[in-house]
């Protein structure tokens, strides 16, 4: 069983950075007078967290010196197009704290969004019936507005957002039913689903968002435990998607259905 | 012109001359396959003489590898062969984690994938791929899928991945019922 930590963070991280920079962005189209350093701080974290997302990334490749060539299949690729849009938002995220310009953030937000939409692609292949649908296009949307919202708490002193809790809501949901969706589904999401369902690792991050989730919502305990509740469950989770996925070909000669 | 490997169930033993034949004439490092022998589980052929499934890449129509990979390392060939090129992999493993068949292996020697490309070199040369002139019963043939009709033959056998979007290449015919000589079935 790997946990393939290097693509753990880079997709936790990158999906953070993008919730960061789709609510900074948000803040300042509908309040644009508002005081300004924290806002651009908070755009120095943007670009920090996702820079630390793509360095993780590279720990994952087996050479790791010729990333650049990842961008050369864009015609047919989306993991070309993650690693173009991730790129992009990075350096605009970084762009915007020197510049701080509400175009140039709407452009980060969207290249952001279009980083997390390719992401859900990539992560969703055939061999893996269990999560060859929407759910990992859902669960990484949700776990970046959740962690978005929940961070911004702390880079700015800002309220939690409806946005936010809802998101963490219906991550804690979504975690929970597909799994036992899958248990009544074909061998390969059969298996997925106990894999899931047995796994502590699963539950302690299940436990951990549901935690955060209270807290924010009755407005207990400190924001920083709030969101290291909310980090470490869905970073836990995101473990159990890598490691306890079963793939087609581990079952090559048993019975399908 | 499609080239596919044809397996002969009934006549494969599973000595894995196959997979041999194809290791030594790569030379692969100890732990890389490029061809594996799958018994069939006693639920899909419940008798005592055993059946399996020898499988490599299976060239599909539609490969995965091929939209998968962020390098663009995999070319089909006009003859259907799906091409790795190693010297552009970046080892990112999206190709392994995509094909539902488990044919790209990752080395982590070289950091780099490798997987079966039906020993094109050797087809161009009018040779036959490794494999199949290791396969001591003749139960791996080479065929070609555009003239190829026999009866029997069927794309999808029990313990194999139904994946009707890509299109596996490789075709099976079916081991038959064991006889008991001397007992009408």
């Amino acid at each position: 069983m790997s946990f393939e930590f290097p693509l753990v963070f880079f997709t936790v991280l990158t999906q953070l950075a993008c919730g960061m920079a789709i609510f900074l962005c948000w803040r300042m189209w509908i309040n644009p007078d508002s005081d300004d350093l924290p806002k651009r701080r908070a755009w120095l974290w943007t670009g920090g967290v996702a820079a630390v997302g793509l360095i993780a990334s590279l720990c994952h490749l087996g050479q790791p010196f010729q990333a650049y060539m990842a961008l050369i299949n864009l015609g047919a690729s989306s993991l070309s197009w993650e690693v173009l849009a991730f790129s992009c938002f990075t350096a605009l995220a970084f762009l915007v704290y020197f510049v701080y310009s509400r175009a140039l953030a709407l452009l980060a937000a969207i290249i952001g969004a279009v980083g997390l939409f390719t992401q859900g692609l990539t992560y969703a292949p055939p061999s893996m019936p269990a999560i060859n649908n929407v759910f990992p296009m859902v669960v990484f949307w949700l776990s970046a507005i959740a962690l978005g919202a929940s961070s911004l708490t702390l880079i700015r002193s800002a309220e939690y957002n409806l946005a936010g809790r809802l998101a963490m809501c219906a991550l804690i949901a979504v975690l929970l039913i597909a799994p036992s969706i899958w248990l009544s589904g074909s061998t390969t999401m059969r298996e997925t689903g106990l894999l899931w369902l047995k796994s502590g690792g699963f539950w302690c991050g299940a436990v951990l968002i549901l935690l955060a989730f209270v807290a924010t919502w009755f407005d207990k305990g400190g924001k920083i435990l709030r969101f290291a509740s909310l980090f470490c469950g869905v970073f836990l989770t995101r473990m159990i998607f890598f490691s306890g996925t079963v793939h087609t070909a581990s079952n090559m000669g048993l019975p399908f259905n | 012109m499609r080239y596919a490997f044809l397996l002969d169930m009934g006549k494969c033993i599973g000595c894995r001359g196959c997979a041999m034949a194809c290791k030594n004439f790569y030379n692969l490092e100890p732990e890389m396959v490029w061809r594996q022998v799958y018994p069939l589980a006693e639920a899909i052929y419940p008798h005592s003489g055993r059946a399996f499934l020898s499988l490599s890449c299976n060239h599909c129509e539609h490969p995965v590898c091929v939209t998968a990979c962020p390098t663009a390392s995999y070319t089909q060939r006009a003859d259907g062969i799906v091409v790795h090129n190693m010297e552009t992999c970046i080892g990112c493993q999206n190709c392994v984690r995509s094909c539902p068949y488990g044919a790209p292996r990752y080395s982590a020697t070289l950091g780099k994938v490798q997987k079966c490309g039906m020993c094109w070199e050797r087809l161009d040369a009018g040779l036959l791929p490794s494999c199949v002139l290791g396969c001591v019963t003749g139960a791996l043939t080479i065929i070609n899928l555009d003239d190829y009709v026999a009866p029997g033959i069927v794309q999808y056998p029990a313990g194999y991945p139904v994946m009707k979007k890509i299109s596996p290449s490789t075709r099976f015919i079916l081991p038959k019922e064991p006889v008991m000589y001397g007992v009408k079935p």
